[in-house]
């Protein structure tokens, strides 16, 4: 607790890691609030966007929908707000497993060496070997569609970067005395991992979380506009800048950027939701590291 | 009055495989550590004395470092032979370990105090707060001050000096009965070095344990050690007494190295020096290990390896001519191929 307090202060101490913890609890925020937020019209399936009417035609905001709508008159605002929840969702679930599974095949694969590591690093070779894209589409193509089939394809081609990551930081740190030491004093080989290694080799990986927290929402993104990932009018932000595609520059002479608010509002919070947690990250290694104070 | 020998080391032999063949690092070494003595061994970078402590402790790289003969019996018990659960009872507890540079040697992202405090809820089972209590009082032993301070502190908030205090700390604090210390001062200044060699000793006499004291300083030697066993390219060539030793040394690299540190009652205009380098593993003269850089070979040392005598008892040499040492040494003529009668 008096750790936590201290990293706390020190956060507070920098104006970039201040704008990254805010940007980021500001999300949470909304996240947790949504539904105070933006009242769902039908309790029992809160993600599906309420639409209003069917005009293909995006509409200016108004006071009823203020963020304007979409083609398909989707409404902007309430998209961002439940998609907040779409993106931490995704994140949460697709980022912790994909670290579980890399954290164990990394730290097994650097610490025993030999033919483990060789098959270990093997198999993750031909997981890369796949296109990553091509590969999740295959995968969800046999599951069927629908978020939670994406989640799981993202998770399988996901973990690999970890595995290495952790791999060669495991393989830095156990050249270490202390992790000698650690054995001379007779530290069991699973706590000298959990308890000399892991925590040295962290840092890197950590960074790189922060980081992939604000890309797997675009990757789903992406595939939801395949068609492959969230049924359509499901609050995603990938799905409503994928709506705006068209309405970017208008297309039918005035004003070119007549429909700004069909690409702004959702642009607008995916950068930031990316920048908060890259913001984040950065500054945690700087503090949570203590090597870095030397 | 003869005390009981702690560990005995016979016959060790420890060889690396390489990717360019298999190469023996230390060929047959013996020596013995009796109860609340030290032994020195002595020797530069590179002739095996950190090697010989591994295999003791049996951490030598899996894979790559093996110990294909010998016994190393501690307590009665060959080491060698226990399975690594057993062995990993005896780390620590029954043998600790203190390394050269405390900084690395300590885990930057714990504090000091619970680093030892784990050891010690590790062996002997103590709760976290008895584990403290306990940290705070080797703390205050080995003389940091302000221990319940100091205890939070991460490695890098204490100077060099603090350090090896803690690192020796952490080492004792399971009241070990064999310490294995490798170049535990080299990191240090002098100044430092003399007060951490007398903390040692201090703790060392309080809790009757006995120390193997690796080092290439034979200031150290001298301080430290009640036996000292000189190794050359994997072997012992001198073992002795540590007066006898220094009266009377008996392998021209003893010799040597004795003249290459510098001596406040004599004047001279340059040290003397060992010429070259450890002979590499992969290319052993095949006679006498020293002799491409021994100033007094003969033809014999060429061609056949001396066998360990006795020269006086409990003082043991490696040399074919160790009968005439005392005269040959009293010139040491580095460079000058003195002594060799032909080639």
């Amino acid at each position: 607790m008096e750790g936590f307090v201290k990293v706390l202060k020190k956060l507070m101490r920098n104006p970039t890691s201040i704008a990254g913890l805010l940007l980021v609890l500001l999300f949470v925020a909304i996240a947790i609030l949504a539904p105070v937020l933006a009242k769902p019209p039908y309790p029992d399936t809160p993600y599906q966007m309420p639409q209003n009417g069917w005009s293909s035609v995006p509409q200016p905001p108004s006071h009823e929908d203020i963020f304007g709508t979409t083609e398909g008159q989707y409404d902007i605002y309430y998209g961002i707000i439940w998609g907040t929840r779409t993106a931490f969702k995704l994140g949460i679930f697709v980022i912790g497993l994909a670290l579980i599974i890399g954290l164990f095949v990394g730290t097994i694969s650097a610490y025993f060496g030999g033919w483990v590591d060789e098959v270990l690093m093997r198999v993750t070779d031909i997981f890369l070997a796949f296109p990553f894209l091509v590969g999740v589409i295959v995968i969800v193509t046999m599951l069927g569609p629908g978020l939670n089939h994406v989640m799981w394809a993202l998770v399988i081609f996901y973990w690999m970067g970890y595995a290495r990551l952790i791999r060669g930081s495991v393989l830095e740190v156990k050249e270490n005395d202390y992790v000698m030491a650690g054995r001379a004093l007779g530290t069991p080989g699973a706590r000298i991992i959990t308890r000399h290694i892991l925590p040295n080799s962290i840092y890197p990986i950590l960074i790189q979380v922060s980081m992939d927290m604000a890309t797997i929402p675009l990757t789903a993104a992406a595939l939801s506009f395949l068609g492959l990932g969230a049924p359509v009018g499901y609050a995603d932000w990938g799905q409503l800048v994928s709506f705006s595609r068209n309405w970017i520059i208008s297309s039918s002479g005035g004003n070119p950027f007549a429909y700004w608010y069909t690409i702004t509002y959702p642009s607008l919070a995916i950068i930031l939701y990316a920048m908060g947690w890259n913001l984040l990250g950065d500054s945690l290694r700087d503090i949570l590291d203590p090597r870095m104070l030397i | 009055m003869v005390k009981d020998v702690l560990l005995q080391v016979k016959n060790l032999h420890t060889v690396f495989h390489t990717e360019d063949g298999t190469v023996e690092a230390i060929g047959g070494v013996d020596f013995e550590v009796r109860q609340g003595e030290t032994l020195g061994i002595v020797g530069e970078s590179g002739c095996g004395k950190s090697v010989t402590s591994l295999s003791i402790m049996r951490l030598l790289p899996k894979g790559i470092g093996e110990v294909p003969q010998g016994e190393v019996i501690y307590k009665g018990k060959n080491l060698l032979k226990l399975s690594e659960r057993e062995m990993r009872k005896i780390r620590g507890k029954e043998i600790a370990m203190i390394f050269q540079e405390p900084m690395t040697a300590l885990n930057p992202v714990y504090t000091v105090g619970e680093q030892l405090a784990e050891m010690v809820e590790l062996h002997l089972g103590m709760s976290k707060k008895e584990a403290y209590d306990y940290a705070i009082k080797m703390f205050e032993k080995v003389g940091i001050p302000m221990p319940e301070k100091r205890i939070y502190e991460y490695p890098h908030e204490l100077s060099g000096g603090l350090r090896q205090r803690a690192m020796i700390a952490m080492m004792m604090s399971c009241n070990p009965n064999l310490l294995i210390a490798d170049e535990p001062t080299t990191a240090l200044d002098v100044t430092i070095q003399a007060q951490v060699l007398d903390l040692m000793r201090e703790l060392l006499k309080e809790y009757n344990s006995s120390l193997i004291m690796i080092t290439h300083d034979l200031g150290v030697i001298a301080e430290m050690a009640d036996r000292v066993a000189v190794m050359y390219a994997g072997r012992i060539v001198e073992y002795a007494d540590v007066v006898p030793l220094f009266k009377k040394p008996s392998h021209p690299y003893t010799v040597g190295l004795m003249r290459s540190i510098p001596r406040p009652d004599v004047e001279v205009d340059r040290l003397d020096s060992i010429k070259g380098v450890v002979p590499d593993l992969f290319h052993m003269p095949k006679g006498c290990r020293f002799s491409n850089r021994c100033p007094y070979a003969i033809d014999k040392c060429f061609e056949e390896e001396p066998p360990l005598v006795e020269v006086e008892p409990g003082h043991y040499t490696r040399c074919w001519r160790y009968q005439e040492m005392e005269e040959l040494s009293k010139h040491w003529e580095s460079g000058e191929e003195v002594g060799k009668t032909s080639k």
